[in-house]
């Protein structure tokens, strides 16, 4: 014991960062063989994780600025100069006084310089604490440019919003937590860390498109009042003075670029002075890199320069990005910004596709010279710029007209139709509107694996599609061309889970409608390997003779799967049902003798009222089969590990709520409840309800062949999983109204118990084995939505529709989830505020309408599904006409995506629809079920993530 | 990169310089960065509110007097906690014992929790803020320096004036206490709810 106490002694020793992976092997080889030491050095894990978790507590900005305007009440701190005077008179030789005299008069001109050199800093101590500190830029006689940019409003300083909702330490800085920090995101193409003085931008800012290159200056304004979005370099003017309070820079609004101006110096120092557990200088989440070089001229020019990446409509995979690193280097009077340009592992710069431009930006109102600009690849959304003419790969484009206004104004070019008009008018419609209370748990979005789905998935695979593609004159294939949309969410570095928070709208005036959207995304890395399982297989079975070769499949595949470390039992109900086959048993013999016996006998339907004793029900194998896994369940295996596997052809019946409620009370255990349908798509709603309570899956076994890929999905399920007990919370601020949250719906009391039971469950269960201390139990404010598991790689987007009355604070969003990865608790927050005024919408905007276009797709296609299903094809023809004349509507309203990959790839597969659906071929009943199938698909594949 | 390399902590070490120049954003960009760490290194001190409140002017104020003493090729934190400390040591030695309380929780206020609030207790990090500031003082400066402020243990002894040794001593014994807490509330939670 002694030998235990010196070891527990050095565990405690031990620095934070040396206890996660110790290096002293002595101490490693006793730990892995002594228990005791083992829990000990747990504990000291567990505590250290604690710990980390402790909040971070916040002066009040009241007191912070009292003791600011103290501090510059203060007589101030004595220089240089002034230490050299003091020491003249201690005494030095009067001989160097006049030396001395000259060198103080260089002294204090060196000290002046900075004042010259860095009119930046001549802004008010309050612009970074506390107040509104945006110092905006903006543009500077933009108006005589053909720039109709709004100048005539006073450029407000937004409100400071950072408490959002007057809670001290939820809100404040919230843009910048530390453990937002902590998730130092990539860009996702980039497969290069970004280096750690890179400086981070905000998460509101627009991420820059390829730009258009620009031939000539701005016309004049048309009058019409259409705010544009960029200007052309020759009329940029950038002024850094706080005194040219107007001025702004390219493709980035006031409120981004001040933003991120003390994102780099407030983030980064947040960074330093905080707990820090990563890379102590957080990475850029989006692509736009700014260099901001000031020369020591006495012209006192800004060279601006800009690498415009664009990380998220990158939808040509061959583009070869390179990747800026931003460096820091300054000096005193002479501050320079270098940028470094690095290329992505194996690629090189030559094949660029786009190039830097830059441009020189001038205070005192010089033109601005241009060198290089970005160029169009084709299918961006970048932005237009007013009256600008555009050069698309070398070719002369019509004038671009303005940008778009989700007010419908008309573009110069006035193409639209009335669909793409009435869809903008109508989401921007204030006229009886429901509102609902934005409180309370909804129902959660993010369902992976379908199993009607894959039932669906599967018979389309094998659906013979020649007749079809003989009639179309092409192939017919839009449930394998459908995709997601690319969502402009990198990948998160150093946790499991991140989240973006953006709308629709970039300014307001008053009240106005608008879409808030919230953006999942999941590490690329899955949680490791699969541990030892506890199976307990029951067989309710009607047709067994019918489906003697599923079942067969099933079983062998089970057992090729089987590792050491696992327990399967198989209970079979019905007449002389019970465990047939314990965990010691399940082999090859015993289960091929068992099969054969239930083959071999009578199959008898049972008088539900006169059953025999020996008669298994459902009800009670699932009872058994239950007590039997929590016999042998092992509290330190991980979550998902102890499963009820239900292989049916049945329908539940009259005892589902009874069965249900088992199957919760066996979840909270740590006994997870899944399924496996082999009959279709008959009984998938009661057995979807039921692996909800049993949080576990329902698949569809279609054929044979599909059996090991069932088997698999479930044994490594857990696997995959990267986040666990995610909580998502969303507060409205004042003024803010929730008419609907798309796609969900508030649960009712029961249904918000079951899930808080579930994330209770799983909280304390990944306590218990993991070491992530248990941190639920209570209900939050807001819109409350819980999801049981995050996959690798996943995305997920939940879109919000509100009315904010004023501008401003809009929401607050956080997250909270169990992180697999780096086995803790984490939580990433994000907030999201409106200015005043009009301003042109961004990269970012217009990928929450798209997202918006993308659920309206998603519904009509589904629509017409049904519509097929039922016989209806005329009707279901105007539904596909009718989206198809919207996407053409918007493509021609927003100039943004004239040539959008994704939007022209939608419109192919509704084209394709349309065209089948006018043939002669839905004559064929099974053809045109399938075809019902085929877009049914397309809706549901439309809106989630590639790898599921 | 260490965290004495990188560029934000080159970044912030030159604030005092430009401060010392006359440059008027630097010292609030200074505050901005430290107000958290600061206050709640105050926080757990265990004091009340008005005294943080004080303590806290009282810092950034000698920060600010003693500016030109800052050598900026070295780290800024270190120097600016130097300060913090010892001014809580001056305030200490002026006063009387304060009873410790964390205004955060109220459930910090039971010593010993109750069957029926123990699930919650354990099951959040209030017993944890309630162990450090029942901690010894030198014990819960140490862990807290170098578990929340992230301070390496010789910048740590440089600020508490003590040999790393003894900075690793206590930080020990504070781990070996709060661990012996959580054991004995995991105990008395298991027993309440069997």
């Amino acid at each position: 014991m002694k030998i235990c106490d010196g070891i527990k002694k050095q565990l405690a020793s031990l620095e934070f960062s040396e206890l996660e992976s110790i290096d002293d092997k002595n101490l490693q080889a006793h730990i892995e063989q002594c228990v005791d030491c083992q829990a000990y050095y747990q504990s000291c894990k567990n505590l250290n994780q604690a710990i980390e978790q402790l909040p971070e507590y916040d002066a009040s900005d009241e007191l912070v600025a009292r003791t600011l305007q103290r501090v510059l009440n203060e007589e101030k701190p004595q220089s240089d100069s002034n230490s050299d005077t003091q020491k003249s008179k201690l005494g030095i030789n009067p001989k160097w006084a006049s030396g001395l005299a000259a060198g103080f008069v260089v002294v204090s001109l060196i000290g002046l310089m900075p004042e010259i050199m860095e009119p930046e800093f001549s802004s008010t101590a309050y612009n970074y604490i506390g107040s509104s500190p945006k110092e905006s830029y903006a543009y500077e006689g933009a108006e005589k440019n053909g720039i109709a940019v709004d100048d005539s409003a006073p450029v407000v300083e937004e409100p400071e919003q950072k408490y959002l909702l007057g809670d001290d330490k939820t809100a404040a800085l919230d843009t910048k937590p530390v453990d937002k920090i902590e998730a130092n995101l990539t860009n996702r193409s980039d497969t290069l860390r970004i280096k750690n003085n890179e400086t981070p931008a905000s998460s509101s800012e627009p991420s820059l498109s390829q730009g258009f290159i620009v031939e000539s200056e701005l016309s004049e304004s048309d009058g019409d009042g259409v705010q544009s979005y960029g200007r052309t370099e020759n009329q940029h003017k950038l002024s850094v003075s706080k005194a040219s309070k107007k001025t702004r820079s390219l493709f980035a609004d006031s409120t981004t670029e001040q933003e991120r101006e003390q994102t780099i110096t407030e983030e980064n120092v947040i960074v330093t002075g905080g707990r820090i557990k990563s890379s102590p200088v957080p990475t850029s989440q989006k692509d736009q890199h700014y260099r901001l070089r000031r020369t020591s001229k006495a012209d006192e020019t800004v060279t601006l320069e800009k690498r415009f990446m664009d990380g998220f409509s990158n939808t040509n995979e061959n583009q070869k990005l390179s990747r800026d690193v931003l460096s820091f280097n300054e000096s005193i009077g002479d501050e320079v910004f270098e940028q470094k340009q690095q290329p992505l592992l194996g690629l090189s710069n030559e094949s660029l596709d786009r190039q830097d431009f830059r441009k020189e930006v001038s205070v005192d109102d010089s033109p601005i010279l241009l060198e290089k600009v970005a160029k169009l690849e084709q299918g961006s959304v970048a932005p237009p710029r007013k009256n600008a003419t555009v050069k698309y790969k070398g070719k002369k484009e019509a004038k671009i007209t303005g940008s778009f206004s989700l007010e419908t104004k008309i573009s110069e070019k006035n193409i639209s139709t009335n669909i793409a008009k009435q869809f903008l008018t109508s989401i921007q419609s204030l006229d009886n509107l429901i509102f609902q209370n934005p409180t309370g748990y909804w129902a959660n979005t993010y369902v992976p694996g379908d199993s009607n789905i894959r039932w669906i998935e599967n018979q389309l695979q094998n659906w013979d599609r020649s007749s079809i593609n003989y009639t179309l004159g092409n192939d017919f294939n839009i449930d394998a061309l459908v995709k997601q949309n690319h969502q402009p969410f990198d990948y998160p570095n150093a946790s499991a889970l991140t989240v973006y928070l953006q709308s629709d709208h970039k300014a307001i005036r008053g009240p106005t409608r608008m879409r808030v959207q919230v953006g999942l995304q999941a590490s690329e890395r899955q949680s490791g390997q699969r541990s030892a399982m506890n199976i307990g297989l029951i067989f309710d079975l009607q047709n067994k003779t019918t489906l003697a070769p599923k079942m067969r499949a099933l079983l062998f595949a089970l057992l090729k799967s089987k590792q050491p470390g696992d327990k399967i039992s198989l209970t079979v109900t019905g007449a002389s049902g019970g465990m047939l086959i314990d965990p010691e048993n399940f082999r090859h013999g015993p289960i091929k003798i068992l099969l054969n016996k239930m083959l071999s006998e009578k199959i008898v339907s049972p008088d539900p009222k006169h059953l025999e004793p020996q008669y298994l029900k459902l009800k009670n194998a699932l009872i058994k089969t239950g007590e039997w896994l929590q016999q042998n369940d092992d509290p330190t295996a991980s979550l998902g590990s102890s499963v009820i596997l239900l292989v049916t052809d049945k329908k539940i019946g009259n005892n589902l709520p009874e069965i249900e409620s088992i199957l919760h009370q066996n979840a909270t255990k740590g006994i997870t409840f899944s399924s496996v349908s082999l009959n279709g798509k008959t009984e998938q709603e009661e057995l979807d309800r039921l692996v909800l309570a049993g949080q576990g899956h329902n698949r569809v076994l279609q054929s044979e062949d599909d059996a090991q890929r069932i088997i698999n999905e479930e044994l490594f399920a857990s696997s995959r999983a990267v986040a666990r007990a995610i909580r998502l919370k969303i507060r409205l601020a004042k003024g803010v109204q929730l008419i609907n949250v798309l796609d969900s719906y508030n649960l009712n009391e029961i249904q918000s118990q079951r899930v808080r039971d579930a994330e209770k469950s799983i909280d304390q269960r990944l306590s218990k084995n993991l070491g992530i201390i248990a941190d639920r139990g209570e209900d939050e404010e807001g819109i409350q939505i819980v999801i049981p598991s995050f996959f690798a790689g996943d995305t997920h987007v939940i879109l919000l529709d509100v009315l904010v009355n004023n501008p401003g604070a809009v929401a607050d969003v956080s997250v909270r989830y169990k992180d697999l990865l780096y086995l803790k608790n984490s939580i990433v927050r994000e907030h999201l505020s409106i200015e005043t005024g009009e301003k042109p919408i961004g990269h970012l905007e217009l990928n929450v309408l798209k997202n918006l276009l993308a659920n309206r797709f998603s519904q009509a296609i589904k629509k017409s599904s049904q519509l097929i299903r039922a016989g209806n094809i005329p009707q279901a023809i105007a539904k596909l006409n009718s989206i198809q004349q919207l996407y053409q509507g918007i493509r021609t309203e927003i100039p943004a995506w004239h040539d959008d990959n994704e939007m022209i790839a939608d419109e192919l597969l509704v084209s394709q629809s349309i065209q089948i659906l006018n043939s002669n071929i839905l004559a064929d009943e099974t053809q045109r079920l399938l075809i019902a199938d085929s877009l049914y698909y397309t809706s549901w594949r439309k809106l989630i993530s590639e790898n599921q | 990169m260490t965290r004495s390399e990188s560029v934000v902590d080159i970044e912030e070490r030159r604030w005092l310089t430009k401060h010392i120049a006359g440059n008027k954003n630097a010292f609030p960009k200074l505050m901005q960065a430290y107000r958290r760490p600061i206050y709640s290194y105050l926080v757990r001190c265990g004091l009340n509110q008005a005294t943080r409140d004080d303590l806290f002017q009282e810092i950034f104020l000698k920060v600010h007097k003693s500016a030109e003493q800052y050598n900026p090729t070295q780290p800024l934190s270190p120097w600016i906690f130097t300060i913090a400390v010892n001014t809580f040591r001056n305030y200490k030695r002026e006063q009387s014992p304060e009873v410790i309380t964390l205004e955060q929780s109220e459930e910090l206020h039971h010593s010993d929790p109750t069957p029926e609030n123990i699930a919650h207790f354990t099951e959040t990090l209030d017993w944890l803020e309630a162990a450090i500031t029942k901690l010894p003082t030198d014990q819960a400066e140490a862990l807290t320096l170098a578990s929340i402020h992230g301070l390496k243990l010789k910048e740590i002894s440089e600020i508490l004036e003590r040999p790393v040794s003894t900075i690793k001593t206590h930080i020990r014994r504070a781990r070996q206490t709060l661990i012996r807490s959580f054991d004995a509330i995991t105990e008395t939670s298991q027993r309440s709810i069997s």
